[in-house]
């Protein structure tokens, strides 16, 4: 059976208006109306996902002159396992510490700021706007404001030697101890504060809920452990299997930075590879290709176990 | 029930009740107080720095560097330098292969931005629709494909896809915008389909005993109807495609908008970043004014009618 308000197929071929009949679509025209409308981009979606996805698993077993080797995946073994050679295994660990921090720092900040914001907090209007700002203005000019900021003989240099903190001469985007904690650090207030998407799911939790622990004297913290973390449950487990399934994403805007040492993350060196070579890397790619489809085995059964969590947890009813 | 909690459109608004019992009690008044000033500082780091290079926009470029060496970072202009905004618009430079100025910047971030826009509202639309709305075989298939799709990452693509392009002739070729602008079956896909499954079939039986047709019910029933979607969409593909700049310098370099022209202008030493800094923040502030200005204008149709955050180029 099929609900009316879902479909418009299947109607009657004619009905009666004002004593006139009129022409109705016919089932065989509405399904051409609907292909005309999808198969552009049905064709689209089929090269972009099925034909590049072929063509990077080709590549990982091509060497430049087109023939068939094996030489690129021990080429990525080397450069994970070599102790001269291993060059992949530092921009690996960035990747997962970057993950790690967005997930135990960040999400946490999430849920503390998208609270307080769903509870009204005094002037919970403007930091709402001025936490999203970030998502608006470039990420050019956040990078730069925040480059200058902590540039030698900055504000930031100078608020640590009231605070009698020595930092590195070259300054701490340029020094390879510093640097990845710095981009660390602007991720986290530029992206941490800004995801309107648990406050969104909060406020859909109905206010007779809340008034209930009220009731039962629930302090703001067990109002959140008891109450909303559970209600807002599916949205959490939606935002993990997103971050799970980008993980080699996760981190700061590293090239708009200009790679500052020892920062480098996966995702990075993918762009950073294919902008620095342009046409003249045109079939010399089989390395990055093998080494992203080693990447993708090892991060789809992770993909796969977090999507049954999150369906397991996703049939919260209010 | 996960995938409409997530992408549903409007928020019931939610308000504290007022009441005897809503009263705060003193621990949770202190809470709230420590929150606040952990938002307070929080604003406070956040806008800082972009105010302080405004701030620094208007100073000399001998000021600049002098205050630097004094230990006065926090300094103002000793005199306001309004000049440098005009030299942002009128000294700029990138030399590729062929030679663009701010204007000829902007004039590639308008027409990249227009493209965007258009394609990358209409085209998920008339997917989505048609997905919603229509029953035909493999429809089920098409659905499924597009959820895989968008679930199972493949990484590595980067280079098997700039080969595709080359090969295609769309490198540094503005068709590249939109042969990718073809794409309706992304993340804007679902929550229009999840807006269309809503949408009572009641509107096209009135244009069909009108004697239209299905394009009739779409473009002169629908597209009207769902304005505040396409505001919503359009704000926000146009924001992500004006700071986009990464699409650009890997596949049209020569075709400078003002976000790879400037990310162009800060690398390197001998360039306007390093060689006259007040000019550059200056030319960085423009270039966030147009988003910003329709960020402020639509900003309550963004923060209450699209509940997935964080759309960014």
């Amino acid at each position: 059976m099929v609900s009316s308000s879902q479909r418009f197929a299947r109607q009657p071929k004619r009905s009666r208006n004002n004593g006139d009949f009129k022409k109705r679509p016919t089932r065989r025209g509405q399904v051409l109306f609907a292909w005309s409308f999808i198969l552009i981009p049905l064709l689209y979606l089929i090269i972009n996902w099925i034909f590049i996805n072929g063509q990077t698993v080709l590549l990982a077993f091509k060497d430049p002159w087109n023939r068939w080797t094996f030489d690129n995946f021990k080429e990525v073994w080397k450069r994970f396992t070599d102790p001269y050679e291993a060059d992949m295994t530092p921009v690996l660990l960035n990747t997962l510490l970057y993950f790690a921090m967005q997930e135990f720092v960040g999400l946490p900040a999430s849920f503390f700021v998208s609270y307080f914001i769903y509870k009204h907090i005094k002037g919970y209007k403007v930091f709402r706007v001025i936490f999203y700002l970030p998502s608006i203005i470039p990420t050019m000019v956040m990078v730069i404001a925040f480059s200058q900021f902590v540039f030698p003989q900055g504000p930031f240099e100078m608020i640590c030697t009231w605070l009698n903190i020595k930092l590195p001469t070259e300054g701490i985007l340029y020094n390879e101890s510093t640097a990845k904690w710095a981009l660390i650090v602007y991720s986290f207030f530029t992206s941490a504060a800004g995801n309107i998407l648990f406050y969104s799911a909060m406020s859909r939790i109905p206010p007779d809920l809340i008034d209930a622990g009220k009731i039962d004297g629930l302090t703001p913290f067990q109002e959140f452990i008891h109450v909303i973390f559970p209600l807002i449950m599916p949205t959490f487990m939606m935002t993990l299997l997103l971050d799970v399934s980008s993980i080699l994403n996760a981190g700061p805007p590293i090239f708009l930075f200009g790679n500052p040492p020892g920062t480098q993350n996966i995702a990075n060196w993918f762009f950073y590879s294919v902008y620095s070579s342009g046409s003249t890397g045109i079939g010399k790619y089989g390395y990055l290709s093998a080494l992203g489809l080693c990447f993708t085995l090892i991060n789809l059964p992770i993909v796969f176990l977090v999507r049954h969590l999150a369906e397991k947890f996703s049939t919260v009813e209010y | 029930m996960m995938k409409s909690a997530l992408f549903s459109l409007k928020n019931r608004p939610y308000r504290p009740r007022k009441s005897a019992n809503n009263k705060l009690s003193i621990h949770d008044r202190v809470i709230y107080v420590i929150a606040f000033i952990i938002f307070l500082l929080w604003a406070i780091l956040l806008l800082y720095p972009v105010l302080w290079l405004v701030l620094n926009s208007f100073k000399t470029k001998g000021q600049y560097y002098s205050d630097l060496f004094y230990g006065q970072p926090f300094a103002f202009p000793k005199k306001w330098e309004f000049q440098n905004w005009g030299l942002a618009f009128t000294s700029i430079s990138l030399k590729g292969l062929t030679e663009t100025n701010f204007w000829g910047m902007l004039w590639n971030s308008l027409w990249y931005c227009g493209l965007r826009v258009i394609m990358g509202v209409l085209v998920p639309m008339m997917t989505a629709y048609a997905m919603a709305k229509f029953e035909f075989k493999g429809r089920a298939l098409i659905y499924g494909f597009v959820i895989t799709s968008m679930t199972i990452p493949i990484f590595g693509t980067n280079g098997a896809a700039f080969t595709f392009y080359y090969k295609l002739g769309l490198y540094n070729n503005p068709l590249f915008v939109v042969f990718t602008g073809l794409g309706g079956f992304g993340g804007s896909f679902l929550i229009m389909y999840g807006y269309f499954k809503s949408i009572s079939s009641n509107y096209a039986e009135a244009v069909y005993i009108d004697g239209g047709n299905d394009y009739t019910v779409f473009f002169r029933i629908i597209l009207p109807m769902s304005l505040p979607l396409i505001a919503t969409f359009g704000v926000m593909t146009f924001i992500g495609s004006w700071n986009d700049s990464g699409t650009m310098l890997i596949y049209l370099p020569d075709y400078p908008t003002l976000a790879s022209g400037v990310f162009e202008l800060s690398n390197g030493n001998d360039t306007l970043r390093y060689t006259n800094p007040p000019v550059y923040f200056a030319l960085l502030a423009i270039m966030a004014i147009p988003v910003l200005t329709i960020f402020i204008a639509f900003s309550d149709q963004i923060m209450s009618n699209l509940s997935i955050g964080g759309i960014k180029g």
